[in-house]
């Protein structure tokens, strides 16, 4: 039987590698600032559920499912808001890919920005989302092509 | 730089601006206290304008979302909603949720069986499309594939690269085609026109990731047979920016749509008119669609055709234009009004002489050989409530399917399937045992499919849509209609 300090160093080890994960996850889905401080809340919230959180099978997906609840309670506005570009620092993004990457559809902004922006494979995502790989194909194709739809026929 | 490259380097400065959560942090030193160290989370402080906003939204989500033909004495009012006065079917759709076939609508039933695909398990790739007197599915790459739990067939256990094509007239009896296009992604079936199939897939280096990439090849095939598939010869479209010729080729082919007599191409702003043989293709100077001084893209929200007439519904875009157009040729458009007023930008959907509209204030229109729209009484979608609906047209009638969601996920609800065989009367026809709706649909004569996979919308917290996509899982359900008396 673990104890106490055995548990907190156990999920403070786990927290350590999985808060880049579901911290990216929000910040796809919800944009930078509600994404980041959902992970906190729900990183916090694992710690309490630490127990069902470590026999589930995809804890990623547990505390990213936490994550979003907390996330849309806290959100503000309809469409997540991210950051804008800056033009002395990425002279070659395109200065309306905030706001292209805003009017995604959720789904299809969650899967294009893990994907293409912090570079999961199509099966991490498919297995943080629940979703079979070809429909994360369907929606990251979708996606991919509204996006450059949005900023321009000519990129 | 690529779409791709831009992500990554523009996610790369989210991640060095917004800094990582101090996991370390998290614990108190007790063991068993957790304190959350980031930022205080933002928390509103209620207001007595604050809770006045909220009594009246719930009031008003307590009122009724949809009225078929109901007036109001046909309404009565539940502890939790308003409602036609008739009972409501039990189903896993909340009671309070879901609309009641009230009197007048009872015009035909609908019984529904689940589809297996011959006991081929495994997700669909893209959607179940009503074609051309049948319907069509592809199915998803081999390694989404299951071996098939009975009967074999030609998927083995270990995998197989082969893609299929699922073709059934009835949607019951499917027919399994062996498509081979070589490499690539696995394709989409496009359109069904005349008994030539299109489909379309990206193919290139990127194939792994199943998106193409900027400079992937966007290819498209059609086959008469199911057996043997050529690609489409695009041609290069020239057009001009500021005096500076320009091409672009080939087109994002997500639909083909056509008439008798010819078909239309929407594609990444676009509209290209062909014939049904796919041979000539025609760049389409349309009053909302293609700018070719501009080359901004289309405000085209919806593209669909009867028989003889094409129907757009525009967003406001570039152009300034909205609402919905009407062309017998696609060439020349003719916006639509009735009583003189515009159609506002919404749903459309075409049987094969028959259009509905449905605009963004929730009013349903209706046309009928290419007559003048006229508004469908006592059907309408209460104002201010939020969601999403689709119909569908069939050669027979249309289907209906929606989602709508206030307060928090437990709140969406659904609206579907409906069914009308003439845009004015609706039916709601429950699939016992599903507890999911989507707005992907194909209707086909007396035979309707419907995905009854994951949910299709998500909702936050103040009852706003977060997504209008939709997914299928592999689930579908068919629903033979049978017409009252």
């Amino acid at each position: 039987m673990l104890t106490d300090q055995t548990m907190v160093d156990a999920f403070t080890s786990w927290a350590r590698e999985a808060e880049p994960r579901i911290r990216h996850a929000l910040t796809a889905s919800f944009g930078p600032d509600v994404g980041k401080e959902a992970t906190a809340e729900a990183l916090a919230t694992a710690w309490e559920k630490w127990e069902a959180v470590r026999a589930s099978e995809n804890p990623i997906g547990y505390v990213f499912g936490i994550g979003r609840n907390k996330a849309r309670r806290m959100s503000r506005s309809r469409r997540p808001v991210f950051i804008d570009v800056p033009v002395d620092r990425l002279p070659h993004v395109e200065p309306g890919l905030p706001a292209a990457l805003s009017k995604l559809p959720d789904r299809q902004r969650t899967v294009v920005t893990l994907l293409h922006g912090y570079g999961w494979t199509m099966a991490e995502v498919a297995e943080l989302l629940g979703l079979s790989k070809s429909t994360i194909q369907n929606h990251a194709e979708r996606g991919l092509a509204r996006l450059r739809n949005t900023l321009g026929v000519e990129l | 730089m690529n779409t791709q490259q831009q992500l990554r380097d523009y996610f790369a400065y989210v991640d060095d601006q917004q800094g990582g959560v101090d996991t370390a942090g998290l614990v108190e030193n007790d063991g068993t206290a957790v304190q959350v160290i980031q930022p205080a989370r933002r928390r509103r402080t209620p207001t007595l304008a604050w809770v006045a906003v909220v009594a009246v939204v719930v009031a008003v989500l307590m009122l009724p979302i949809l009225f078929f033909n109901g007036s109001e004495s046909d309404v009565v009012t539940t502890s939790a909603s308003t409602v036609p006065a008739t009972t409501i079917p039990p189903t896993t759709v909340p009671p309070t949720t879901a609309p009641t076939p009230i009197e007048g609508s009872s015009e035909a039933t609908v019984e529904w069986e689940l589809v297996t695909f011959d006991g081929v398990s495994g997700p669909l790739h893209g959607d179940v499309i009503a074609g051309d007197g049948r319907f069509l599915a592809i199915q998803a790459a081999l390694e989404e594939r299951a071996p098939m739990s009975e009967g074999g067939g030609p998927i083995d256990a270990d995998g197989d690269p082969r893609t299929i094509l699922w073709t059934s007239v009835d949607g019951a009896v499917w027919k399994y085609h062996e498509i081979d296009v070589s490499e690539g992604n696995l394709p989409f079936v496009v359109g069904d026109i005349d008994g030539r199939v299109i489909i379309r897939q990206w193919q290139g280096d990127d194939g792994a990731f199943g998106t193409g990439s900027d400079g992937d090849e966007h290819v498209a095939y059609w086959s008469d047979d199911l057996a043997t598939w050529t690609p489409i010869d695009f041609p290069v479209m020239e057009y001009e920016v500021d005096g500076v010729s320009r091409e672009w080729s080939p087109w994002d082919l997500y639909e083909v749509v056509a008439t008798d007599e010819a078909a239309l191409l929407p594609g990444r702003g676009f509209i290209v008119r062909a014939d049904l043989g796919l041979s000539a293709f025609e760049l389409i100077d349309a009053p909302f669609g293609m700018d070719p001084t501009t080359g901004e893209p289309l405000g085209l929200t919806d593209l669909v055709a009867t028989s003889d007439r094409f129907y757009a519904s525009v967003g406001v875009g570039d152009s300034g234009l909205s609402g919905v157009w009407s062309s017998v040729d696609g060439i020349d458009w003719a916006e639509e009004t009735v009583d003189g007023a515009p159609i506002s930008e919404g749903d459309i959907a075409a049987g094969d002489d028959m259009v509905m509209a449905l605009d963004g204030a929730g009013r349903w229109y209706r046309s009928e050989a290419g007559g003048p729209f006229e508004h469908v009484e006592g059907v309408s979608l209460e104002a201010g409530s939020e969601g999403h609906i689709r119909i569908v047209g069939s050669s027979d009638g249309f289907l209906l399917l929606g989602a709508f969601g206030f307060g928090d996920d437990a709140g969406i609800r659904s609206l579907g399937p409906w069914l009308s065989l003439d845009g004015r009367s609706w039916t709601w026809t429950p699939i016992e045992g599903t507890t999911a709706d989507s707005f992907g649909a194909a209707s086909i004569g007396e035979s309707i499919l419907i995905p009854t996979g994951s949910w299709v919308v998500e909702f936050d917290g103040d009852g706003n849509i977060w997504s209008e996509d939709w997914v299928s899982d592999g689930g579908w359900a068919l629903g033979r209609v049978i017409p009252a008396g």
